[in-house]
């Protein structure tokens, strides 16, 4: 990515991971000096909220001199909710924290549990949970850069954007029976093996993909009107980044090499060549070409994936965590009492903590769950990257312009499942 | 040195366990020497961001003190990221915890968070108040003998001054 404000944008070279922070942040002006201060509230149903947020804005003119975020909107008790459920039904709540990539979340969700037990998945589990992971990001980022720039008055892009979105989800719904929340893995494994004919669906969803991609980069690369409204908008400086805890292509566009799938590489990402796009300068159009790139990789580790996949099975066999095949469940009594004991008595991973990070598209999606030796998980706290990234909201936002802040806020990708809760 | 060894090293006995859970380095310090715990991590270790903070409420599992927040404390900047979690046990009767908001950013919102589920009081936040609950919300659900099926209806619009 190139850091200087020039037009030679087709070299999209990621920058050495020590690139320098920006030193040219804007001025901001001082909050008592305005004379005639206009507030405006933004949400929480509000078109470029894409979700039930709220921003409080105090304007001097048209800039920002001070702002203060509400949330909660979407509250539902989703931490109290799991405290109620076996450890199994908790994976379709799962789904709705980060409803545009679903099958991360059940991932990140069923490998701390597993961390839990101490057991380790099946080899062909293991990658296609990388194959559906990586899609799933593919489609969140796609949104994501689709409304950002819809955001702005760039229809056209949301459009080439969500055909590909359409062919994952077709994808995804093929192969898990649920086109936005699929549910798809499970503590063990997951429920369904590749169908015939996924790797063709794939090829005809990367060429869509390819070409999507390629005509964002026509539409939006040299458009005067996009540069200029995402050129130098919202810059974050790592300091700030870190400090607010962001993670995610929203850390990696301010400079920070930070992506869990490199850092503590699970499922084998370490043994696939894929690259970490990093920002120069942690502004808007960073974070954009952040996610664009993002998905080429994605692209790259799914070829891949889809190469390696060994035969196998896609659950453990451990009885006490897996169900047994339905033919065994019907033609023998051990597979009856089987079955209706996983049922009754549900998983019981042994008393103790675990913390286990994930990479999702937000950024590090994290369970803490606190087990007490019974079938409900005692305490399931989730680190959500959405409530991180919208908490800094209030300082990033000051200082601009109010058509910057939505420029701002679509290019953080809040989900507000994530971010209530 | 790892963030383990500068916090045993600088604070001796108030740290009063180190374990690891699944992999994963656990510190348990005293309420008292807290900030200073967190002090020493921000500035000597270099953990300079808080990730997570997560409230437990032990009341099932029989723990005294009854209530536990566990801090999430990493360095990202480093490769390998440097992670250390620090739990400290708050008892039951007014539970209170210094901030750390004006070291970390982020602890702004997440002590809101766990004074809003929890209702663990941050000494010396400057904003403690609600954040995913409404205002007149009383009551703290996380807590386990929050009646889980309980109710409110709230009638007031919420408001930002």
């Amino acid at each position: 990515m190139s850091a200087n404000a020039s037009h030679a944008m087709d070299e999209r070279e990621p920058l050495p991971p020590d690139a320098e922070a920006p030193e040219n942040l804007p001025d901001h002006p001082a909050p008592a000096a305005v004379e005639h201060p206009v507030t405006v509230n933004i949400g929480p149903a509000h078109p470029a909220t894409h979700g039930t947020l709220r921003l409080k804005c105090v304007l001097d003119g048209e800039v920002i001199v001070e702002s203060k975020a509400e949330i909660g909107y979407l509250h539902r008790g989703f931490e109290i909710q799991c405290e109620q459920v076996p450890y199994q039904h908790v994976i379709p709540f799962t789904d709705r924290l980060n409803y545009l990539s679903a099958c991360m979340n059940n991932t990140a969700y069923c490998k701390a549990v597993e961390k839990l037990l101490g057991i380790k998945i099946p080899e062909r589990a293991q990658y296609i949970r990388v194959i559906v992971d990586e899609l799933s990001r593919i489609a969140d980022h796609l949104i994501c850069n689709g409304v950002a720039a819809l955001d702005l008055g760039g229809l056209t892009n949301f459009w080439v954007t969500f055909y590909p979105r359409e062919k994952i989800y077709d994808i995804l719904a093929k192969l898990s029976g649920a086109r936005l929340t699929n549910a798809y893995t499970r503590i063990g494994g997951v429920v369904y093996d590749l169908y015939d004919g996924f790797d063709d669906d794939l090829a005809a969803c990367f060429k869509e993909l390819d070409k999507g991609l390629t005509q964002v980069l026509k539409l939006l690369q040299r458009n005067k009107i996009f540069n200029d409204r995402v050129r130098n908008v919202g810059i974050v400086s790592k300091e700030t980044a870190l400090a607010y805890a962001w993670t995610g292509p929203v850390l990696r566009a301010s400079g920070v090499p930070y992506d869990v799938r490199k850092d503590q590489p699970y499922y084998h990402y370490d043994e696939f060549d894929w690259e970490m796009p990093i920002g120069a300068k942690g502004d808007t159009w960073d974070r954009f070409f952040v996610r664009v790139e993002e998905i080429r990789q994605s692209m790259r580790i799914i070829e891949q994936a889809v190469e390696r996949i060994p035969d196998g099975p896609i659950m453990v066999s451990d009885p006490a965590i897996a169900l047994p095949p339905k033919k065994q469940v019907y033609n023998s009594i051990e597979g009856l009492i089987n079955q209706f004991k996983l049922v009754f008595e549900g998983i019981r991973p042994p008393p103790g903590e675990v913390y286990s990070a994930t990479e999702a598209a937000n950024g590090e999606l994290g369970f803490y769950i606190v087990s007490d030796g019974s079938k409900h998980p005692y305490r399931v706290k989730v680190r959500a990257p959405s409530f991180l990234h919208f908490s800094a909201m209030e300082e990033i936002s000051r200082g601009y312009f109010i058509a910057d802040a939505i420029a701002i806020l679509g290019s953080l990708n809040i989900i507000a499942g994530e971010l209530d809760r | 040195m790892n963030p383990t060894e500068h916090l045993t090293s600088r604070l001796g006995g108030k740290v009063l366990s180190a374990y690891q859970a699944c992999g994963d380095e656990f510190v348990t310090v005293t309420p008292e020497s807290f900030r200073e715990a967190a002090e020493i991590l921000h500035r000597d270790a270099g953990l300079i961001t808080l990730s997570d903070l997560a409230g437990v409420d032990g009341l099932h599992l029989g723990r005294t003190p009854r209530f536990e927040v566990v801090y999430y404390f990493a360095d990202y900047r480093s490769t390998p990221a440097q992670r250390l979690y620090v739990k400290v046990a708050l008892p039951e009767s007014n539970p209170h915890l210094p901030t750390i908001s004006d070291l970390f950013k982020s602890a702004d919102w997440l002590e809101r968070e766990c004074w809003d589920q929890f209702g663990i009081v941050f000494d010396g936040h400057p904003n403690l108040r609600r954040i995913l609950n409404h205002e007149d919300f009383v009551g703290h659900p996380l807590r386990k003998d929050y009646p889980v099926d309980g109710r409110h209806v709230l009638r007031r619009a919420s408001h930002l001054e």
